[in-house]
C-alpha cells in the first residue's frame, strides 16, 4: 500500500502537480504512513528522475521549477511530523548568489534538488554580501558554502568570501563548492575552492563527495 | 586600409559588405571603457547619456578597436513598466538589475498598460541623439522585446514566467507581445528623430537559451512575437539586426527557429562560446555577419598570452565567413577585464586575421 503512495507521490513531483502532492502527502499521514518514508521514498525520487532528466536535457528550467513547488507543497504537510532523529539528514548546506548578482533561478533549481536529496539548506538568496556568508557561517555552522555566480564581475566576489574566512578562521569549519556560467573547474581551483559543478544535477554529486571527504577529515 | 586608431572605417566596412584589410575587433561590453575612463563603477555610465557615449569613443580610441557605441537605456527595459530597477553603482554590478518585477500576479498583468516610449525612454533617446548628433556616430541600439530576455525579469520575474509557460502559456503570450509592442512604438519614435540610416538595433536573448527553455517552448511562445518585432523594424527601412544569440541556443539552432527570425538582408549574428563559431559561419555565414565568440571569463581570468591564443583560434574559424566575421567575446568584455587581453585581441586580428 505504501510504494503504491509512494509511486503516486513521485509521479505528482514529476508531473509539477502540487494539488495532487499535497492531497497524498495529506492521505499518507491519515493512512499512518512513515512521513519520512513518503518525502525520501515519494517526493525525492520525483526530483530525482526531474534532476536527471534536466541533465539529460530532457527536461528543462519550467519543469523543474514546477517539480519543485509540488516537492515543496507536499513537505510542508510532511515535515511537521518527522521526527528530526528518523532523517538522516546527511549534512547542512549555506546557498547564496554572491553580491551584485540577482541571477538566483539556478541556484533556486539547486536548493530544491539539495531539499530532495535530504540535506539541511539555508538559503541567504541573492546579492549576498561577503559579511552575510560569514556570519551566517558562524551562526549557522554548515557543512558546505554553495556560492553561485551569473555575471564575470560578481564571480570575482567568490575568492573575497574564502579570504575572508581563511581571515577569520573559518575556512577549515566549511567545505566550498561554486557554481554558474562563467564558473568553470580551473577558476574554482585556482580561487581555492574545494569543489565545482557545472549544473544543479551535478552539483548534489559534488555536495555529497564533499560531505564524505569531511567526515573523513573530522 | 590604413592604421588609424578609432576609426570606423573597417566597421562601416563590413557592414557594407566590402573589403577590409583585417579582422575588425569589437569587444562590445559595455562597461569597460567606463574603467578605463577612470569610473570606478558602472552607475554613471549607465544613467548619464553623455558619460557611456563618450566614454565607448574614447576607449575606441585607446584600445585602437573597431566598435560603434553600444547603447543600452538606464531603465533596462524594466524601469519602464514600473519594475524596481538598480543602477550599477556597486563594483559588485556590471549592469542595471531589475529587483521587482512589477507583475506578480496574473491579474496585475491583465491590468498593466502600455506607457509611452516618449516619457518613459528619454534616456536611451538622448544617448541614440548624442551618439548620432555629438559625435558622428552610428550606434548600436538596445530595442529588447518579443523574447523571454526582454519579457522576463523587465515585467514579470523569471520565476513566475518560467512556470507560466506551462500553466498558462496565454499570459507569457501576452506579456511577450506587450513587450514587443512597445519596442515597436520605441522604435517608431526614434526613426521618427534619428531616420534608418544612423542606428542599428541590437537585442540580446540569454534567457531564451535551451539551458532554461525547451526549442519547443521557444518556437511556440517566443518565435511569433520575436519574429513580429524584427520584421516590424526592418519594415520601417532599418538595415538589420544584431542580435546576441546568447548562451546556448544549439536546439533552438537545431530545430530552425534562428533562421525564422528575420535579422535583414544582411544581419548580424552573434552567438555565446556555447554555440562553435565554425558551426555559426556554416550555418548562417553566407547571410549574415557572424561576431565571434571568445570565452568572456577567460579574457577575465587568463594571461595575455592565452587570450591571444583564443583570439587566434577564433578568427582562424571566423575570418572567411562569406559575409563578414568580426572578432569578439562571446558574452561581451567584462568590465574589469585587464586592459591588455582586450589588447590581446586587437594583437591577434593584426597578426593572424590580415585578408
Amino acid at each position: 500500500m505504501s510504494d503504491d503512495l509512494f509511486g503516486e507521490l513521485t509521479d505528482a513531483v514529476v508531473a509539477g502537480d502540487k494539488d495532487r502532492c499535497r492531497g497524498l502527502a495529506e492521505q499518507a499521514l491519515d493512512e499512518g504512513v512513515d512521513p519520512y518514508r513518503a518525502l525520501m521514498e515519494g517526493c525525492a525520487e520525483g526530483m530525482n528522475i526531474m534532476s536527471d532528466r534536466y541533465d539529460e536535457g530532457e527536461a528543462y528550467v519550467p519543469d523543474i521549477l514546477l517539480s519543485a513547488e509540488a516537492l515543496y507543497e507536499a513537505m510542508d504537510v510532511l515535515k511537521p511530523h518527522i521526527d528530526v532523529e528518523d532523517t538522516g539528514v546527511s549534512g547542512k548546506v549555506l546557498l547564496g548568489v554572491v553580491e551584485g548578482d540577482i541571477h538566483d533561478i539556478g541556484k533556486n533549481v539547486l536548493k530544491s534538488i539539495f531539499d530532495a536529496a535530504g540535506f539541511d539548506v539555508i538559503d541567504l538568496g541573492r546579492d549576498v554580501r561577503p559579511e552575510q556568508f560569514q556570519e551566517s557561517i558562524e551562526k549557522e555552522k554548515p557543512d558546505i558554502l554553495g556560492l553561485s555566480a551569473l555575471m564575470t564581475t560578481s564571480m570575482t566576489g567568490m575568492p573575497k568570501i574564502i579570504e575572508n574566512l581563511q581571515k577569520a578562521g573559518l575556512r577549515e569549519r566549511v567545505k566550498v563548492m561554486v557554481g554558474g556560467a562563467p564558473i568553470s573547474e580551473d577558476y574554482a581551483e585556482k580561487i581555492g575552492a574545494d569543489g565545482y559543478a557545472p549544473n544543479a544535477p551535478q552539483a548534489k554529486k559534488t555536495a555529497e563527495k564533499l560531505l564524505k571527504q569531511k567526515k573523513k577529515e573530522a | 586600409m590604413k592604421e588609424e586608431r578609432g576609426s570606423m572605417e573597417r566597421w562601416n566596412k563590413l557592414l557594407r559588405g566590402e573589403e577590409v584589410d583585417r579582422v575588425p575587433v569589437v569587444p562590445l561590453g559595455p562597461g569597460y571603457e567606463a574603467i578605463a575612463c577612470g569610473y570606478e563603477n558602472l552607475g554613471d555610465f549607465f544613467a548619464k547619456p553623455e558619460v557611456m557615449v563618450k566614454c565607448q569613443v574614447l576607449a575606441r580610441e585607446l584600445y585602437g578597436v573597431d566598435q560603434p557605441p553600444f547603447l543600452i537605456p538606464d531603465n533596462y527595459w524594466g524601469g519602464q513598466w514600473g519594475s524596481e530597477v538598480e543602477l550599477p553603482y556597486r563594483k559588485s554590478m556590471s549592469a542595471p538589475s531589475v529587483k521587482k518585477s512589477v507583475v506578480t500576479s496574473p491579474e496585475e498583468l491583465e491590468e498593466l498598460e502600455m506607457p509611452d516610449p516618449r516619457e518613459e525612454m528619454q534616456n536611451l533617446h538622448e544617448k541614440v541623439r548624442i551618439a548620432i548628433e555629438e559625435y558622428d556616430e552610428r550606434p548600436l541600439v538596445q530595442i529588447a522585446g518579443g523574447s523571454v530576455s526582454g519579457t522576463a525579469p523587465m515585467l514579470v520575474s523569471i520565476e513566475d514566467f518560467m512556470k507560466w509557460t506551462r500553466t498558462n502559456p496565454d499570459l507569457c503570450r501576452k506579456a511577450l507581445e506587450m513587450t514587443a509592442d512597445f519596442a515597436i512604438e520605441t522604435v517608431e519614435w526614434f526613426v521618427e528623430d534619428f531616420g534608418t540610416d544612423n542606428w542599428i538595433p541590437w537585442d540580446a536573448l540569454p534567457t531564451d537559451a535551451n539551458v532554461l527553455i525547451s526549442a519547443e517552448n521557444f518556437g511556440d511562445l517566443v518565435v511569433p512575437s520575436l519574429k513580429r518585432l524584427h520584421q516590424e523594424v526592418l519594415d520601417m527601412g532599418l538595415p538589420m539586426w544584431f542580435t546576441h544569440w546568447c548562451s546556448d541556443h544549439n536546439k533552438n539552432i537545431e530545430a530552425g527557429h534562428i533562421d525564422e527570425i528575420p535579422h535583414g538582408e544582411r544581419g548580424i549574428i552573434w552567438f555565446g562560446p556555447e554555440v562553435d563559431v565554425e558551426r555559426s559561419v556554416e550555418l548562417f555565414g553566407d547571410e549574415h555577419i557572424i561576431g565571434g565568440n571568445v570565452d568572456p571569463p577567460s579574457v577575465q581570468n587568463k594571461s595575455y598570452e592565452e587570450v591571444l591564443e583564443l583570439s587566434k583560434e577564433n578568427i582562424e574559424k571566423g575570418k572567411d565567413s562569406p559575409t563578414g566575421y568580426f572578432l569578439t567575446v562571446g558574452c561581451g568584455i567584462p568590465p574589469f577585464a585587464p586592459p591588455m587581453n582586450i589588447y590581446a585581441m586587437v594583437k591577434a586580428s593584426k597578426k593572424y586575421g590580415r585578408y
